[in-house]
């Protein structure tokens, strides 16, 4: 998949795995390379900005074991942010499927 | 860009409640807005009830004076008597037509269409023996007319067509038709700076001449009657020749009745910038 | 090049020292820190983790735009926007064409306007004066067609200059913050280099 297009929806796929949970860092990189081949590294600056803007918040939380980890978390703005955002991208992509499959038909 | 020191939350909010001396942007934006839709209303209100418009066919509409209709402005240099003539015409800025046709008892008729009174050409005449002379100067007109870059300054001059002519002519910027066809020339010399400029001698059937034509940036079309005893030589610059007519030896372009032991009526070119058409009619 | 933690933070530390404020640079590396720790505590290894954040030059271009261009918000200046354009020009090849020659396209359409309104401005008293003199009849000066209409002109050209100014003036605010928000898209769908595609 272009990479370019796959950075613009970055935002959506950070905001929606923290809606479900609160996440560290390296949780949540896991969570998208899972899915999106991407490189990890950019997810950082991505939840800075959210941060800066007021979609997540942080906070630390000791862990089994070890040093605290920062955790994220969505505020009420993001979450509005998250379900708006959701619901555009669902049209869009219902959108394009229905072409998309509606070309192949054609072609076939 | 601007730079201001101060943080606005909302800028636009910010930059409207800017406040120059006590009072606010928004009031001396409004003020400048209803100055300026008002001062053109009553200037065009002016002009309007003086009847220079709405702008008549041919006129440009400007509220600058150069708008006003052209008024031609002639002067008659008499012959008085004399059997030569010297002619000496510079024009600085302007378009130049020359032609034959004056009155058998007038060395020069010259029809300035100009519309400032600087712009009036400084005439001096005088007489030396059989040679009447005469020298039409553009003044010059540098610094006093900055804002009308377009206004029009054509000369139209005839000249005498019996009397041998010693004919001078520099010109400046501008499109010039020298038609000198009908002319008896004993000399010519045309200088020309920028703009198109086309020499016609065409039909010509006076004497035997010698001509020096210096040309700067600009187009340059000589024509010369294919029968007459012509040969041009031409210092190239820059620019091409187009040849029409004529044979061509290296520099050198002679009419195709040429023959080197008769009168040769020699031309001298110096082409500057510009292509130069030759023809021989 | 060593592909390990060290590294990693070494060089995201010298490419945003000075640009950034020290907490600021300290938060953000304590990041990729906690992300190394974890991630080695996973199982994985150093260069594994380093190989699958990708080139710490990329990110650290992607958080000095994204800084500059907040920089930018906050505190308007020229110096502040130029360096924020920089900042985003260098996040790909891509934004020489859709930021580099926007931004000077507004800056020539903006000058020009400013001069313009200048030209006015000053051109305007002096068609005054001159209207004023052609009206006290001296022929050197007589420019307009009716003087008395010139005097009212010369004003109207004037005010026009100052508006023309004055407008420029908002206009540059307007393209400023549109401008900011261009460079904050920009750098949410740019990225750096395209060969981990």
């Amino acid at each position: 998949m272009n990479i370019q297009f796959k950075k613009g929806v970055l935002e959506i796929c950070v905001l929606s795995v923290l809606a479900r949970k609160d996440c560290y860092g390296y949780e949540l990189v896991g969570e998208i390379s899972k899915r999106i081949d991407i490189s990890e590294g950019t997810i950082y600056p991505l939840l800075h900005r959210l941060k800066d803007v007021g979609y997540v918040t942080t906070y630390l939380q000791e862990s089994a074991g070890g040093p605290s980890r920062k955790y994220y978390r969505l505020t009420e703005a993001g979450r509005k942010e998250e379900h708006e955002q959701k619901e555009e991208w669902m049209r869009f992509a219902a959108s394009v499927n229905a072409l998309l499959e509606g070309k192949n038909d054609a072609a076939d | 860009m601007s730079t201001d020191d101060q943080k606005p939350r909302h800028p636009l909010c910010m930059a409207c409640n800017l406040q120059i001396g006590g009072i606010s942007a928004t009031r001396i934006i409004l003020w400048l807005v209803a100055l300026t839709i008002i001062s053109f209303f009553i200037g065009f209100g002016i002009l309007a009830l003086s009847g220079d418009f709405p702008p008549q066919p041919g006129q440009a509409v400007s509220p600058f004076r150069h708008t006003t209709i052209l008024t031609p402005n002639t002067t008659v240099i008499p012959l008085d008597g004399a059997t030569e003539g010297d002619v000496r015409i510079t024009l600085g800025a302007g378009d130049l037509s020359l032609q034959g046709g004056a009155p058998a008892t007038a060395l020069m008729e010259s029809t300035v269409f100009s519309t400032a009174a600087v712009w009036q050409p400084e005439l001096v005449q005088g007489i030396n023996g059989s040679v009447k002379s005469v020298t039409m100067t553009e003044k010059g007109h540098k610094g006093k007319e900055w804002f009308a870059v377009d206004s029009p300054n054509n000369w139209a001059i005839s000249l005498n067509d019996q009397v041998p002519l010693r004919l001078s002519v520099n010109v400046g910027a501008g499109d010039n038709l020298l038609d000198l066809g009908t002319l008896n020339l004993e000399t010519l010399k045309v200088q020309t700076a920028a703009g198109d400029t086309i020499i016609d001698l065409g039909g010509y059937h006076g004497e035997r001449y010698d001509a020096v034509i210096n040309c700067g940036v600009g187009d340059l079309t000589l024509r010369v009657p294919r029968d007459s005893n012509t040969r041009i030589r031409v210092h190239n610059a820059l620019g091409d020749i187009d040849n029409r007519g004529f044979v061509q030896d290296d520099d050198q372009f002679v009419t195709a009745v040429f023959n080197s032991s008769q009168a040769v009526n020699e031309i001298t070119l110096n082409q500057g910038i510009g292509s130069l058409t030759l023809e021989s009619i | 090049m060593l592909q390990t933690e060290q590294e990693f933070i070494r060089i995201l530390r010298s490419r945003l020292e000075g640009t950034l404020p020290e907490e600021e640079l300290n938060d953000i590396v304590s990041d990729y820190a906690e992300h190394f720790r974890i991630g080695k505590a996973d199982g994985r290894s150093e260069e594994e983790l380093f190989c699958s954040l990708g080139s710490p030059d990329d990110v650290a271009r992607e958080i000095r735009a994204t800084h500059l261009v907040k920089k930018a918000e906050d505190v308007k200046s020229c110096k502040n926007i130029f360096h924020a354009m920089l900042a985003t020009l260098g996040l790909g090849l891509f934004n020489l064409v859709f930021v580099l020659i926007p931004f000077i396209l507004l800056v020539v359409l903006l000058l020009v306007v400013f001069l313009f309104g200048i030209v006015f401005a000053i051109a305007g008293p002096a068609a005054f004066i001159y209207s004023v003199l052609q009206i006290l009849g001296i022929p050197a000066f007589a420019i307009w067609q009716s003087p008395v209409a010139g005097v009212f002109f010369s004003i109207g050209i004037t005010t026009f200059g100052l508006l023309l100014v004055i407008g420029d003036y908002y206009l540059a605010r307007f393209f400023y913050r549109i401008g900011i928000r261009y460079l904050k898209w920009n750098i949410s769908v740019i990225t750096g280099t395209e060969d981990e595609a």
